[in-house]
């Protein structure tokens, strides 16, 4: 590979990573590339909250010598990367993208920070997000809302927006999002790339500022599936700090990147997920199912299957994030309202006026949709859906209410805490990207990562490169 | 007038007020069209019956590990 080649800022984390290693590549120049397209780019994308560019070639500079006398740490070593600004990091500012947090400098790394630069990856930056990770792009918060690299003109998706439009964009090569009802898998679909909400407990949400508890999930967006096995190799594992970390053991996701789906069973719920629905868009239903086509051709044997729970977990899903919400974020609310944006103010209140019967009926049928779910996947290995009902809507006429109405394709896994991977299956006749959805057992990631991994190679559509 | 398990505005501002939220009329005015959205949700959630079943998180009374 030249280290010349004007397409640096695109190669994946696993390419760059191989030519690092070999010294064909230097981590300097990397993230250089990376820093040259953020200038080039962001004034239009709005990625990006806090750049740190002097940080990020020292960085680079320490894991260039590093690796030159030997000490290569993995890789993710000398690999630029960038942070949704929900994530603490040390003596660097935190906004969770809020005039409430605008001053907030933490002590000390969220463990994911702190293990990916364990890895030796270089952060350039931390991302724009919407609000406390929840709402949509808010004009009445402190930070331009992240902009579609596929289309300017339309929004990305959220919360973890900037993670979306900077990796989709060849401004990093990859992020951390969070994922409460989708806000990993919604940009990661929105903007064409892949994003993984794991099982829940499996990556540590220590130092990740908190919006519902029991459903925050924190997790990698990059722009293949090699590459969310490389982030997530680096971020999963029990963490003491988290009271809701897994102990179970990490394996070695690379040994998912195989390409096999022979005998795999794959169960579509239909009713929910493909059926016909004024909010659901036919071409994202349509280029889903010609996905599933392909899964099949690859040997995946698909049949129909119904999870009667499904018509509750929106529902059980939105009335346990603001209630949950409202209890975090309580003492602001009461004396410093202002401060919120429009859009988090209004929801975050609206927690403390459900009451303790609508919460606990929520995590009631919380209980029985796992069940249900467990059930289900006695007979099936994955599940497979569309990821967003949409494709990435306007600015223009943008509804901030469209997040809690109507039928959610992410939020039932957040509901489960079942591990759950977008993988983009496609473009709309207008060119926007369509994500499909591939869910599995609980701590199964290395075969919901080999299933999207076997589609990806197949497929293709991770080659395609955003206009901007 | 409002609409079928709708609160009325007194209620909403009651509601807000026990909340502690001190809300002016204009912003209970904005957002009683979203809260309707989310108590829309809660009955919803509340027509499904799973009988005297704990099915929520358990409390064990051991002591946490250290």
């Amino acid at each position: 590979m030249s280290t010349s080649d004007a397409q640096l800022h695109y190669l994946t984390i696993r390419q760059a990573g191989e030519l690092i290693r070999k010294g064909e590549l230097s981590p300097v120049e990397l993230t250089r590339a990376c820093l040259d397209r953020i200038e080039a780019t962001d004034e239009r994308l709005h990625s990006f909250i806090m750049l740190l560019a002097d940080d990020a070639l020292a960085q680079a500079r320490t894991a260039e010598a590093d690796i030159l006398r030997g000490a290569y740490k993995g890789p993710m070593h000398g690999i630029p990367f960038a942070l949704k600004d929900l994530y603490d990091t040390a003596g660097i500012r935190t906004t969770s993208g809020s005039q409430v947090d605008i001053d907030r400098v933490p002590t000390e790394d969220a463990t994911t920070t702190a293990r990916l630069k364990e890895a030796g990856g270089v952060l350039l930056g931390k991302l724009a997000m919407h609000e406390f990770a929840l709402g949509g792009p808010d004009w009445t918060t402190p930070f331009e809302p992240a902009c579609n690299p596929w289309n300017l003109a339309h929004i990305t998706g959220g919360s973890s927006s900037g993670s979306g439009s900077a990796v989709a964009s060849g401004q990093c090569a990859g992020a951390l999002g969070s994922c409460t009802g989708g806000s990993i898998r919604g940009p990661a679909s929105l903007c064409g790339i892949v994003g993984l909400k794991a099982t829940y407990g499996r990556v540590s949400r220590f130092g990740v500022v908190t919006l519902s508890w029991s459903q925050d999930h924190a997790g990698p967006m990059t722009r293949t599936v090699e590459d969310t096995a490389i982030m997530l190799q680096a971020i999963a594992g029990h963490d003491p700090r988290d009271p809701t970390s897994s102990k179970a053991p990490v394996p070695d996701y690379s040994r998912s990147l195989r390409e096999d789906i022979r005998g795999v069973r794959i169960g579509l719920p239909r009713h929910y997920f493909f059926a016909d629905d004024p909010g659901v868009n036919r071409e994202v239903v349509t280029r889903v199912e010609q996905a599933v086509t392909v899964l099949e051709g690859l040997g995946a044997h698909i049949e129909e299957v119904t999870l009667p729970s499904l018509d509750y977990v929106r529902a059980a899903n939105s009335v346990i994030m603001v209630s949950e919400a409202f209890a975090y974020h309580e003492p602001n609310l009461k004396t410093r309202p202002q401060e919120f944006g429009e859009i988090v103010r209004g929801r975050f209140r609206i927690g403390g006026m459900l009451n303790a019967s609508d919460y606990l009926q929520a995590q009631r049928v919380r209980t029985w949709a796992r069940r249900d779910f467990a059930q289900v996947m006695k007979t099936v290995d994955f599940l497979v859906t569309p990821t967003m009902t949409q494709p990435a809507a306007a600015f223009e006429g943008y509804d901030p209410t469209a997040t809690v109405r109507g039928k959610s394709f992410t939020a039932p896994f957040n509901v489960t805490g079942l591990p759950a991977i977008s993988v983009p299956c496609g473009f709309t006749e207008d060119g926007l990207p369509i994500g499909m959805q591939i869910a599995g057992k609980p701590f199964d990631e290395p075969g919901v990562i080999q299933a999207a991994y076997t589609y990806q190679q197949h497929a293709g559509w991770h080659e395609m490169k955003p206009p901007i | 007038m409002p609409e079928s398990g709708e609160v009325s505005m007194e209620e909403f501002k009651l509601m807000a007020d026990r909340a502690g939220l001190g809300m002016s009329q204009e912003e209970l005015d904005a957002l009683k069209p979203v809260y309707e959205l989310y108590a829309a949700y809660a009955r919803e959630l509340h027509t499904l019956s799973f009988g005297a079943e704990e099915m929520v998180v358990e409390f064990h009374p051991d002591w946490p590990e250290a």
